[in-house]
């Protein structure tokens, strides 16, 4: 083996003390006849010695408290105000739905940049307004169990993703388009007349539309 | 530290994703368990590559924001959770170093006050001489890797300060691990020689000195 050799292969040797080291013999017999890959190995070992106490150093580091605090405090307002979130969902509603087939999910996405569009137009007063049963929104365990006069949405209702805090339910008043509606498989959807129709959006949790229904 | 052992893997998975969607129905125990457990190697990802405590902080804050927030977009079946936040914090962080066009010599002389006490305070030292060139000798080392090209810096913090495996370090870095192994040998040689470079001036310098006070 010669410097160059050597050089090439120091990063990878474990320690300055090539006998204990699982070092090929070639490399063990260059070292001790060449003073300057002596040096070099040793000045090796140094840097990962040191690199090693500053990892020791900073092992204990980390952020400081009031990060923490303050994202326990945006945990807190997303609970108790889930329709904030609702732009975001819009946003990027494929990272959240990834494994949906493209036309439900396009159904969905619709349903959330609808829902988004009118909550941000409207006065913050009229944004929800109470659940209309308590068994529209009580018992949520999955889309399925919906119940009432809500229909679930299809990438809800087939996606398995598990309804958000009961409590947290919202109803938001949408126009939805009525071929938007038939999509849905909402009943009765195809009997209106009307392009664009009143209807209510359940909202779980972080503002995730769950459910429709028409307004008569 | 991120997640090594691939036998432990899953599991650890199983129970950050069931964390995750506790989180998602607002559990706020949950939520402390994560970031309790995850905040620590971003945060010292963060403040070993910007070299900025305040920036650090802005990053972690962000990555556990996203995490709160609906649209984030983890999917247990490409990776774990650790992994993937990870992959936010980095992106975060080049951003930063994108628009400030690396590190500044302000943040990194600002590193010095602004880190937290707990970052240096673990050890204990008899002999305050030792201490005190053994800090120098550490910030020497800091301002060293902080000055790294950014893509050597990234495998100097994750496998020799964070203590990953170049494996872990290649699926982080979503790089092959002969890049991780080639970037960490060239690393280290760099290191070697600012370290030379820095030192050289300091020694002039006493030597000048030594040489004053004689005459």
């Amino acid at each position: 083996m010669n410097c160059r050799q050597f050089r090439n292969l120091v990063a990878e040797l474990e320690l300055p003390d090539l006998e204990q080291a699982a070092a090929p013999p070639s490399a063990v017999a260059h070292v001790r006849g060449c003073a300057a890959c002596a040096g070099l190995l040793k000045q090796h070992g140094d840097l990962r010695a040191s690199l090693c106490r500053m990892a020791v150093l900073q092992a204990e580091c980390a952020a400081p408290d009031r990060v923490e605090q303050a994202l326990l405090a945006e945990l807190r307002d997303q609970a108790r105000l889930p329709q904030r979130t609702l732009p975001n969902a819009r946003r990027s509603g494929a990272g959240a739905f990834g494994p949906l087939p493209a036309g439900i999910l396009s159904a969905g996405a619709l349903a959330a940049a609808l829902a988004a569009l009118l909550l941000w137009s409207h006065p913050p007063g009229s944004r929800t307004i109470p659940a209309p049963t308590a068994a529209a929104v009580s018992g949520v365990d999955d889309a399925a169990t919906v119940e009432s006069d809500f229909t679930p949405l299809p990438y809800f209702r087939n996606s398995g993703i598990p309804a958000g805090p009961d409590a947290d339910a919202d109803v938001v008043r949408v126009e939805v388009p009525r071929s938007t509606l038939v999509a849905w498989g909402v009943p009765g959807a195809e009997d209106e007349t009307a392009d664009a129709v009143q209807a209510e959006l359940l909202l779980g949790a972080g503002g995730v539309p769950q459910a429709v229904r028409v307004l008569e | 530290m991120f997640d090594r052992a691939s036998d432990k893997a899953m599991t650890t998975q199983e129970f950050d994703s069931d964390l995750l969607l506790r989180v998602r129905r607002g559990d706020e125990e949950a939520f402390l368990a994560l970031y309790r457990k995850l905040q620590p190697p971003i945060y010292r990802f963060a403040l070993n590559m910007t070299g900025s405590p305040s920036v650090a902080e802005d990053v972690t804050q962000d990555v556990f924001l996203a995490l709160i927030r609906e649209d984030f977009g983890y999917q247990p079946e490409r990776g774990t959770l650790a992994g993937y936040l990870f992959g936010v914090a980095r992106k975060l962080v080049l951003r930063h170093l994108e628009r400030n066009h690396g590190t500044s010599e302000q943040e990194i002389g600002s590193m010095d006050t602004a880190r937290p006490e707990r970052a240096l305070g673990g050890a204990a030292f008899a002999d305050p001489v030792a201490e005190l060139l053994e800090r120098e000798g550490i910030e020497e080392l800091r301002r060293a890797v902080l000055s790294l090209p950014r893509r050597y810096r990234e495998v100097v913090v994750l496998c020799d300060l964070e203590e990953n495996d170049y494996a872990v370090a290649a699926v982080l870095l979503g790089c092959p691990v002969g890049t991780v192994r080639s970037r960490l040998h060239r690393a280290r040689a760099l290191l070697l020689e600012k370290l030379q470079q820095r030192r050289e001036p300091k020694s002039r310098l006493k030597a000048l000195n030594i040489v004053r006070s004689v005459i």
